[in-house]
């Protein structure tokens, strides 16, 4: 009976800990949203997420939306907002990123399991403020390709995907009075930009009903020191399974 | 339908690989526009800082030597300070006004001028001659065992050393109050302050803390020698150097035998703080060196014992400046040492004065070796250079 005390009350101890747990390095010159694991398997279906996501120095809001216009076809729509006021003011150190992204996708439902394949491509921009309000700010440019696999059941999901993204650094403008390492990062995304980043995807979700609360992980496969770049992103989503409820509440005849 | 992903695929990857492939449009700002069309109108500033890191070479290095880091906003202050005229009483001189940078920060003569027409007591020391001051002097960064600053010793940080400079009334002139009052006089300070300390306050801490930023960023160690010594990966002596001609081969030879125990057999840190190198017989009665800043007898007469980079820039020699060229310095360790009561052992044999007993190709010898020590690249260097229009 105490250990399953110690269970039930490990998990929100947990999560409180995710979500009040101190920012350890401040800045990051990319962060990566969630992988986007589409769980469409039929015309009309769609789907809404709303995530909270977070590295070792980010916290944000992770936005996901699915539909499928036609059978084994669906488009999706990312959004990540990392951002906090209070780097953007300038009060205290950190990054900000905002990021958009559009895909469209071929799937395949075959009993439990659905693969996908998309592409797309997604604009954003991240600001940093460093020490003595030093700043630098990017809009970044990104293409993926990504196929996944997601199995379900009727209570839980799980899934995996690689996403290989290339990551182009458009503009940028740099205070060159950054700590040395910052600039050193810096200049060697500007070098080196198109960026080709392999990405590796993890997903494992509880069902109920048209919901699911899922949690993410997106980690890259590249030398994130050199480009201080956030290598690992966690993120607890959400997800309702909106043409799900959509179709149940339409009369019987749309496919 | 079973076709799409493969289409996809297909699509996807032209898209992928054939992406816009613009090259990234960086920008870097160091100032704010605003401050630097002010700079601009009094300072030739480039728009990014130079790069002031200090990397030793791998000779320096083995002997334990290392630079610590330096500010670039400091530095870079600290250079428009150096050659800011008017920091002195008459505005005409600066600390680059005696430390020259194309003759290794040295002057040319041997008693510099300072304001209102004065001379300086002793001659200029040349800031080049060391690899890096933040490496081995100053007992603020060195603790007891730094080396201390002036002819005499008698500072023991570059603080110390810059303000006595400042303060003194045939160099400069000014009490650091009116220094201070000086700088904030000047418009162009004002940015290069916020920059170097977040905020335009000026105290004389921030003076001369910058100051000391660019002294320590001064580095030389880009000479022949250096070139050659570097490959030597354990060497704390050496021989013969693959890139030097016979000549110079046999002053590199000479130098280890007869003066590097005192003048350090790398370059580096000197073997001795202090000497007494025979110059007099009698000490001088207006100038003691470093036994009349200590009240020690046993010091008097003993000077600084320079290293010898870029020696061959900087003549004269000594702390009198009383040797015109490299000639007289060799010769005089070869037949004029005088017997002081102070004279430093390593100048005794049986007693008496050392002869070293040069030949007259050794002596060429040595000077050959001697222009090695030329490092060019330092005293061309821009970023070490009088800044002002």
């Amino acid at each position: 009976m105490q250990l399953k005390n110690a269970y039930s009350s490990f998990f929100p101890v947990l999560l409180i800990c995710l979500f009040t747990a101190p920012i350890v390095a401040q800045q990051f010159n990319y962060a990566p949203n969630a992988i986007h694991f589409c769980q469409v398997r039929q015309k009309y279906d769609s789907s809404l997420g709303l995530g909270y996501s977070f590295g070792i120095n980010s916290r944000g809001a992770d936005w996901q939306l699915a539909f499928s216009p036609v059978k084994n076809v669906a488009l999706m729509m990312n959004y990540l907002d990392a951002s906090s006021k209070q780097v953007k003011k300038q009060l205290i150190e950190g990054s900000s990123s905002r990021f958009a992204e559009i895909g469209v996708g071929a799937y395949e439902s075959a009993g439990r399991g659905v693969a996908s394949l998309f592409i797309g491509y997604g604009q954003g921009s991240i600001f940093s403020n460093y020490v003595q309000r030093y700043k630098a700010s990017f809009d970044l440019h990104r293409w993926f390709i990504q196929p996944a696999m997601v199995f379900e059941s009727k209570n839980f999901a799980g899934g995996l995907a690689l996403r290989f993204t290339r990551l182009a650094y458009a503009k940028a403008e740099v205070d060159y009075s950054l700590p040395p390492e910052d600039l050193r990062s810096i200049q060697a995304i500007e070098a080196k930009s198109p960026i080709f980043i392999p990405e590796f995807g993890m997903h494992t979700a509880i069902k109920a009903g048209h919901c699911q609360f899922s949690l993410n992980v997106t980690s890259l496969f590249y030398d994130a020191n050199t480009y201080n770049f956030q290598r690992l992103t966690t993120t607890l989503m959400l997800t309702v399974d909106v043409g799900a409820t959509y179709q149940k509440e339409q009369a019987p005849g749309v496919q | 339908m079973k076709r799409l992903p493969f289409f996809l695929s297909f699509f996807g990857s032209l898209l992928f690989l054939g992406a816009c492939n613009k090259k990234a449009e960086f920008t870097y700002y160091y100032y704010e526009a605003e401050d630097y069309a002010l700079l601009s109108q009094y300072l030739n500033l480039p728009s990014l800082p130079g790069d002031y890191t200090v990397t030793l070479p791998q000779h320096l290095v083995n002997a334990g030597l290392f630079a610590r880091p330096v500010e670039p906003g400091k530095a870079i202050l600290g250079r428009v300070l150096f050659y800011d005229k008017n920091l002195s009483k008459d505005g005409k001189i600066s600390c680059g006004s005696c430390h020259k940078q194309s003759i290794g920060f040295s002057d040319d003569v041997a008693q510099s001028k300072g304001v209102s027409g004065n001379v300086t007591d002793r001659n200029s020391i040349a800031l080049a001659s060391v690899a890096n001051f933040s490496a081995y002097y100053g007992t603020d960064l060195n603790g007891p065992g730094g080396i201390r600053f002036f002819w005499d010793n008698r500072a023991e940080t570059i603080a110390q050393q810059s303000t006595g400079s400042l303060e003194n009334p045939k160099e400069m002139g000014m009490h650091m109050s009116e220094v201070v009052d000086a700088i904030r006089n000047q418009p162009y300070y004002a940015p290069l302050f916020k920059k170097a300390y977040g905020t335009t306050t000026v105290d004389r801490d921030r003076v001369t803390e910058a100051i000391s930023n660019f002294v320590n960023a001064m580095g030389s160690y880009q000479s022949k020698f250096d070139q050659e010594a570097s490959k030597e990966q354990y060497g704390s002596s050496f021989k013969n150097f693959a890139g030097f001609n016979a000549e110079q081969n046999r002053g590199l030879k000479i130098y280890q035998e007869k003066c590097s125990s005192c003048h350090s057999p790398i370059m580096g840190r000197p073997m001795l703080f202090l000497a007494n190198n025979g110059l007099d017989a009698v000490t001088n009665s207006t100038d003691g060196g470093v036994g009349t800043q200590t009240g020690n007898s046993y010091e008097l007469g003993c000077f600084k014992v320079p290293t010898l980079r870029n020696v061959a820039l900087t003549a004269p020699y000594m702390h009198d400046g009383r040797f015109a060229n490299l000639e007289e310095v060799v010769e005089h360790y070869n037949s004029g040492i005088q017997s002081h009561v102070n004279l430093h052992a390593n100048l005794i044999v049986n007693g008496q004065a050392k002869r070293m007993n040069f030949s007259s190709s050794d002596k060429t010898d040595l000077i050959a070796f001697l222009n090695t020590l030329t490092d060019d690249k330092f005293r061309t260097d821009e970023k070490f250079a009088d800044p002002f229009r």
